[in-house]
């Protein structure tokens, strides 16, 4: 999405400002700054993209109070393989809304991309991705968060996402005696 | 949506703080067994599995009926097709939604264990984790429409057609395939054959069809509706239907019907009557006449198209007819 600017004018503000018309300077919670291809934070992010075509990217970096710099940092990482892989045409299209879209599943790249995150690294990637407004993200971590719960008990679920177990012993043994099946231990 | 916070600190409740949006986008990806399981695992994900679980959040399976999401106890004993229900709250009651209107409703047929004298113990059908119950003793009271994953009743006039057979619509039932939204209005199609003592206008089916918008507005019966004329110059003067096993698609409702029973004779099922709910339009296929379809065969309708359904009953003697793509199987 571009600003909608005179062709002229356009083509004067690429000259004076080669460098800062490619990418967009994002600006983390805790201040370290992230260059990021504009076209592909456009893209990717309907949230970058509206602030782009708004005209409220800042230079100096545009701050994004809600996101860490290691998130930030894995969804700029995120921005630019994608720039660098060739989009498939399940990929760009953007007028599915996120829950009721079809399930589309990640790439080879995606996949390996979240699979290297810690745990943590992945909630706040997911809910990054979640405040920018990024589909394709969202889908990628989803799925890679859905992948950890298949086929696992509720035990080993809590194990895994380091979940404190907040029934109480008497709910607990309701729930168990409701839904034995559930419960691998039985 | 609300700020993000973060923290890198490894913390026991940062899983269950996801926001319900997204603890959605995770959990529909996953099975209703997998789902089930989480909701096991803590109360957040318990208040926004179970505040989700409207139908069309979750995959249905091929019949749009799943009760393996149910969260609570529903015992039901299979005597024929008159199943006392058992609902047993437990102390997480306090984590479900509201039941609405009818509060005291959601305990309304909870029986001590052992009584068989159940109030609305009929299920007359069952669709998208809803069920349709009566009174067997007291029909005419009324029906229970009962919200199997929240436990909400809701209490219905019955149909104004003597002996007729119920079937539930869904939104999804009317729904194009794949188009889900999140409307949860429901129709009850009450059906039955008529016994065609008027020559004049030849009525050979009456219905009555219940419409409940989503949302807490109140349901109505439209008009008693009759067709004539559906079954040209059959030798039986009035169909019955089969039960209340019915396939619903697109919008239609199909039924598997025949003449009614003479004596020293076994009930023959001879065609599959189809009612589209939206228009009112109905039409019937004729089952194929080598086949012998009987009343009290394990039977099964099934649509062509329907084909998980279709391996899942595993018929053999399925047959269809081209036209209309409706078929009926049996098995033994």
């Amino acid at each position: 999405m571009e600003v909608d600017k005179g062709k002229g004018e356009a083509e004067e503000t690429r000259k004076v400002a080669e460098a800062d018309r490619d990418t967009v300077t994002l600006k983390s919670s805790d201040g370290k700054l992230f260059e990021v291809s504009k076209e592909a934070a456009a893209r990717l992010s309907t949230v970058l993209a509206g602030m782009i075509a708004g005209g409220s990217i800042d230079d100096n970096g545009t701050d994004l109070k809600q996101i860490g710099s290691e998130a930030l940092e894995n969804v700029v990482d995120y921005c630019n393989k994608h720039a660098n892989s060739i989009p498939s045409a399940a990929l760009i299209s953007s007028s599915i809304s996120f829950n009721t879209a079809p399930f589309k599943e990640p790439e080879e790249w995606e996949r390996k991309f979240v699979d290297r995150l810690s745990h943590d690294a992945l909630f706040d990637l997911v809910e990054a991705a979640n405040f920018l407004g990024m589909e394709r993200l969202l889908d990628v971590t989803c799925h890679k968060i859905s992948e950890m719960m298949k086929g696992k008990s509720p035990d080993q679920i809590r194990e895994v996402f380091n979940i404190k177990n907040d029934y109480t012993k008497e709910e607990l043994e309701e729930i168990r005696q409701e839904l034995a099946w559930a419960f691998y231990d039985d | 949506m609300s700020p993000v916070r973060r923290t890198t600190v490894v913390d026991d409740d940062t899983w269950p703080s996801l926001l319900p949006d997204l603890l959605l986008g995770i959990f529909r990806r996953l099975r209703t067994t997998d789902i089930t399981r989480c909701s096991c695992t803590c109360k957040p994900w318990r208040r926004a599995i179970i505040g989700f679980a409207a139908p069309s959040h979750l995959r249905p399976r091929p019949d749009r009926f799943a009760p393996d999401l149910l969260l609570h106890c529903h015992g039901a004993s299979h005597y024929y097709k008159h199943a006392p229900l058992r609902r047993v709250p437990g102390p997480l009651q306090s984590a479900l939604p509201s039941t609405g209107n009818h509060p005291e409703a959601a305990h309304c047929f909870v029986l001590p264990a052992g009584d068989r004298a159940s109030s609305y113990g009929e299920v007359l059908s069952s669709r998208d984790g809803f069920v349709l119950l009566i009174d067997t003793m007291r029909r005419a009271e009324g029906l229970c429409l009962s919200n199997l994953v929240t436990g909400a009743c809701t209490f219905l006039p019955a149909a104004d057609v003597e002996d007729c057979e119920y079937s539930l619509v869904t939104a999804h039932d009317l729904s194009v395939a794949g188009d889900e939204d999140d409307d949860t209005s429901l129709m009850i199609l009450a059906m039955a054959g008529t016994e065609d003592t008027d020559t004049v206008d030849d009525s050979r089916i009456t219905y009555h069809l219940f419409s409940l918008p989503s949302g807490d507005a109140a349901g109505t019966w439209g008009p008693v509706q009759r067709l004539g004329q559906l079954i040209k110059g059959y030798y039986h003067s009035y169909i019955e239907f089969a039960g209340n096993m019915v396939v619903c698609r697109g919008g239609a409702v199909h039924w598997l019907a025949g003449p009614p029973e003479r004596w020293g004779y076994r009930r023959r099922l001879t065609c599959t009557v189809a009612l589209d709910v939206r228009t009112g339009r109905a039409w019937t296929t004729e089952l194929p006449t080598q086949g012998n379809f009987y009343y009290d065969n394990d039977r099964s309708l099934l649509l062509a198209g329907d084909v998980r359904r279709r391996r899942a009953v595993g018929d053999t003697a399925a047959a269809e007819t081209p036209d209309r793509g409706v078929g009926a199987g049996r098995r033994r």
